[in-house]
């Protein structure tokens, strides 16, 4: 979208707010903004009134917080639309649609960043909100024991675009409502007692500009379904649920025809009344299937989480924990078997983190995590990369709003799936004693990412090469290095599966980001099994 | 943004005067907010945030369509309303649906909002985490942590003249210390409507002997055991309870609160007749919006009393459905307590586990609110009423009924924060329990 269309858009959705051109000047002078020695001759070389609205505010911020004493300035100008449908059953429950619109402006003044933000776009707001934000600097001075440095990079102007096919704010609600309310439909003709769904569409606009000279917009689409089904057996009182199975993805609304919801809904619903009637599985060490559908979590939590460059140093300490993957272990820890090979990449294709620049402004890149089983890399941003010896920043800033300091986030990361052919079925066959492990549950990991445990949704067991029945009340348990070197056969790139997920948290203030992770069902050997139900 | 009560209503007002719908209903709300970030001992990420948001609900019959707008000028606001009716129009009836509430009487007077927090400076906060940082360095601990300040208005209004309006502020702070060789930790997290009561010094001082009493723990293996949750391990596990507590799930067979056929457990006794749960906007201590989301009162509550099942929460369609009182959900809550300390109940304990905070907690299964998580930022083995020294972190499956039914004893309530609990205002004590399921070890320090 072009930035006149956008603000065109603005306006009939929501009316910005966005005041431009006349009078900035007069505004920014009688708002008192430049204390010092500033001339109007000064002002009026530094304003570049060009076309382009944004880049005004922009100048406005970055000569405001120079005149304040910043060596680096940026400022982000971003409006999010989330719409939502929800039903239950054959009822509409609530369609929601929500605009929100700000910008944050961020400083740094001798090695100590500030930064503030505000709801209201114009001019004598920008300059308000800068001057806040070096205040916020020097007030934090007092604390600073490590200078912040930022790594170089190139500065860019650019636009960047999910590339969908079909806008999906463009599809009229009725159709969004029927399709869903089909599948509820479905769900109850198989038996389902209890249907819920959701559709949600998410459009991220950005608008990124530094003082270092990057101008940068983008225009991100991120849509997701489900659908759940709950059985309640009325004989025994006991209930079960199972949800699809297919994940949020970077995609316009084209991501309804590409993919079988009605047969996903179908069998979810089989396999929910068959898992209420299965046997409690019998605990103990066992070779597990996991299939890519579950498995993504398992490599957002135990891979995805300890490499990321601000936990391993200790910036997450009070929250999100740290990492056992400390830098000492880079390019040393045999964090896998020689079959396992994780590959980060910000660029790929239907990726929830996938974008043309991170908040620091930064080209995204794809660059290895795990090679042949060995760590190699961490997710780093410009401020924390020298702490590795990099000379770059591997794009990995991100902030999940205008009102939130970017902080380094997880990049899609992915299986490299084996190169010789063996599909799922092949891998079953070629397995005489084990459990196969379908869909997301429950997952729960330590703060350092050693212990965790994860549920599913479907269990069932494989004896001499087929699938011979389900089992239930499972959770597997594991160590993080000892699992993934228990791995001994993976999937090749025809069961590749792109999970993900919209709510990754982290930070205080807390923020959620995106981020898909594609993976290939593989086998693991030896894994503690717990049944639930003889827990406590 | 903060609108005193008569702007934000006269700006719902204007709001709703723009509705052609059969009727409509509006929450404003604004905010400032301070935030800063501290790690390594050095101060990392900072903010300041000004927001409103208005949210338009409009109907038609039994049609609605909601729209959240930023930004209140005239134009935006015309058209969030329009958007909203547009939606509306669209969408089939919904069953379910429930006209907006009748102008109400009877909200409490709650004092949630303190001028100290509202007018706090980034200089106020700068030197309050000095101390933290300082003593740190002092004691060769790494301190991380976080400080947050914010005032904050909403204001409910609708076409039948319904309006509420609240104004509050909170303080919030914590900090985690690490020892140097990173095996011990520690960590404390407050968070007060009065900045006054947000005693950095005495927080910091606390965590800093409990850092330096977590060093070196020792491998201690995994088993049920006599354990003391403190209050913040306790917030988390009793807040996953109370956000069980769905009457509607209950009757339709899919909740640990459901009985088996038909019906739900009200009335009877689930927990040690020692648990006492209540809530009260007007607790002293810990203030709370005295209204639901939709405007209807919120007054004091008895959940659970001697153990026995006393209500459950119910939307006003469920309520009317099933004849039954409508009952929003909480805004606070508080778990009674005795006037005894930790350090008595830990004088009393001939060998058990000490667990001050709990981490990642989740479902494993819901219908015996069977719970997984860990231990986490401090593990003690106490040994004849004393404390012997750390030991490892554990990975527990446990339900919150269990942890409520196996209470030996208890301590005095205190306004905590769990590791996974928002803002809301909850008071709890810690817990002595006969028995505590740690499933595994964790090697996380």
């Amino acid at each position: 979208m072009e930035r006149r269309e956008f603000i065109k858009n603005a306006s009939i959705v929501t009316c910005c707010g966005v005041i431009i051109g006349s009078g900035l000047l007069e505004k920014a002078l009688g708002n008192n903004v430049f204390d010092s020695n500033m001339s109007e001759e000064d002002l009026k070389n530094f304003l570049k009134f060009t076309e382009d609205d944004f880049k005004k505010l922009a100048d406005t911020a970055i000569f405001t917080a120079k005149q304040n004493g910043a060596s680096y300035s940026d400022i982000r100008i971003c409006k999010y639309r989330n719409q939502s449908i929800n039903t239950s059953d054959e009822r509409i429950r609530s369609i929601s649609d929500s605009d929100n619109l700000g910008f944050g402006v961020r400083v740094l003044i001798n090695g100590t960043w500030g930064f503030a933000s505000s709801a209201f776009v114009n001019e004598a707001e920008v300059v308000k909100v800068t001057k806040l934000a070096c205040e916020i600097s020097k007030a934090n001075s007092i604390l600073q024991r490590i200078p912040v440095e930022l790594v170089t990079t190139k500065s860019y102007n650019d636009f960047y675009n999910t590339p969908i096919e079909i806008n999906p704010f463009e599809i009229s609600i009725t159709n969004k409502i029927d399709l869903q309310l089909k599948y509820n439909k479905l769900a109850k003709q198989g038996g389902a007692d209890y249907v819920d769904s959701f559709m949600w569409f998410i459009n991220e606009w950005k608008y990124f500009a530094s003082s270092e000279g990057s101008n940068i917009t983008q225009d991100l689409y991120r849509i997701w379904a489900e659908t759940e089904s709950t059985i309640v057996d009325k004989e025994t009182g006991k209930f079960g649920t199972r949800t699809t199975d297919i994940a949020p993805l970077s995609m316009g609304y084209e991501y309804f025809t590409k993919f079988p919801f009605e047969k996903e809904i179908e069998a979810a619903v089989e396999n929910a009344k068959m898992k209420l009637k299965a046997p409690s599985v019998v605990p103990g060490k066992k070779d597990i299937i996991i299939h890519a559908n579950n498995l993504f979590l398992t490599i957002h939590e135990s891979c995805g989480h300890p490499t990321e460059l601000d936990r391993a140093l200790g910036y997450e300490a009070n929250y999100a924990g740290t990492s056992f993957m400390t830098p000492d272990k880079l390019g040393k820890l045999k964090y896998g078997s020689d079959l396992i090979n994780l590959t980060a990449d910000r660029t790929q294709e239907y990726g929830l983190a996938t974008r043309g620049y991170d908040d620091d402004g930064v080209k995204t890149v794809e660059f290895p995590i795990i090679e042949k089983g060995i760590f190699v890399n961490y997710q780093t941003t410009r401020e924390q990369a020298k702490y590795v010896n990099k000379e770059d920043s591997n794009a990995c800033a991100f902030a999940d709003s205008w009102s939130h300091f970017p902080i380094q986030r997880m990049p899609n990361i992915s299986m490299i799936p084996s190169k010789e052919k063996m599909s799922l079925e092949d891998l079953i066959l070629a397995t005489e004693d084990a459990i196969l492990i379908v869909g997301r549950s429950s997952w729960s990991i330590d703060m350092q990412r050693y212990n965790f445990q994860f549920t599913g949704q479907e269990f069932w067991e494989i004896k001499n090469g087929k699938k011979t029945g389900m089992v239930n009340d499972l959770a597997y348990q594991g160590n993080t290095v000892d699992f993934w070197n228990s791995c001994d056969a993976i999937c090749d790139e025809s069961e590749y599966y792109l999970g993900g997920s919209l709510f990754c948290g982290k930070g205080e203030p807390g923020q959620i980001s995106p981020v898909s992770h594609g993976a290939v069902s593989s086998r693991f050997k030896q894994i503690n099994i717990i049944n639930t139900t003889s827990e406590i | 943004m903060i609108l005193e009560e008569s702007d934000a209503k006269k700006l719902v007002d204007k709001i709703l005067s723009y509705s052609k719908a059969d009727s409509a209903s509006v929450s404003l709300s604004g905010s400032n907010s301070n935030n800063l970030r501290f790690a390594l001992n050095t101060v990392s990420t900072c903010g300041a945030i000004d927001s409103v948001t208005a949210r338009i609900q409009s109907n038609f019959g039994m049609k609605s369509g909601s729209v959240t707008i930023t930004g209140i000028d005239d134009e935006t606001i015309e058209k969030g309303v329009r958007k909203s009716e547009e939606i509306a129009k669209l969408s089939p009836d919904n069953k379910e649906f429930m006209p907006p509430l009748e102008k109400q009487t009877g909200y409490l007077e709650v004092k949630e909002f303190f001028e100290d927090t509202a007018n706090i400076t980034p200089q106020n906060i700068s030197d309050k985490i000095s101390y933290a940082i300082t003593k740190a360095e002092e004691n060769n601990l790494i301190s991380a942590g976080y400080f947050e300040s914010e005032s904050s208005f909403n204001c409910i209004g609708n076409t039948i003249k319904l309006s509420a309006y609240n104004k509050s502020t909170y303080s919030k702070f914590s900090t985690t210390m690490r020892t140097k060789e990173g095996k011990g930790s520690s960590k404390i997290e407050r968070s007060y409507a009065d900045i006054n009561l947000l005693n950095i010094k005495k927080f910091s001082d606390k965590v800093i002997d409990m850092s330096i009493l977590s060093k070196n723990p020792e491998r201690y293996e995994a088993g049920k055991y006599v354990t003391i949750l403190e209050n913040a391990a306790v917030c988390d596990m009793v807040d996953r309870l109370l956000g069980y507590m769905n009457k509607r799930s209950a009757d339709e067979g899919r909740s640990f609160f459901s009985v088996k056929g038909k019906g739900n457990k009200i009335g009877e006794k689930i927990l040690s007749d020692k648990v006492n749960i209540f809530s009260d906007p007007q607790y002293a201590g810990a203030p709370s919006t005295p209204y639901s989301g939709e405007g209807y009162p919120v007054i004091k509550k008895d959940w659970i009393t001697n153990g026995v099942l006393n209500n459950l929460f119910a939307n006003r369609y469920w309520a009317k459905k099933t004849n039954s009182e409508y009952i929003p959900s909480p805004t606070n809550f508080i778990m009674k307590g005795t006037d005894k300390s930790v350090e008595d109940l830990i004088a009393s304990t001939e060998k058990g586990i000490y667990v001050t905070r709990l981490w990642y907690i989740r479902d494993v299964d819901p219908s015996q609110l069977l719970l997984t998580g860990l231990t986490r930022d401090g593990v003690f083995l106490i040994e004849n009423g004393k404390i012997k020294h750390a030991i490892n972190n554990f990975r527990f499956n446990e339900s919150p009924i269990n942890i409520l039914n196996n209470i030996i004893d208890m301590s005095v309530t205190e306004k905590v924060m769990g590791s996974e609990t928002d803002d809301s205002a909850i008071v709890v004590p810690a817990l002595k329990l006969s028995e505590f399921n740690f499933s595994t070890i964790s090697d996380a320090t």
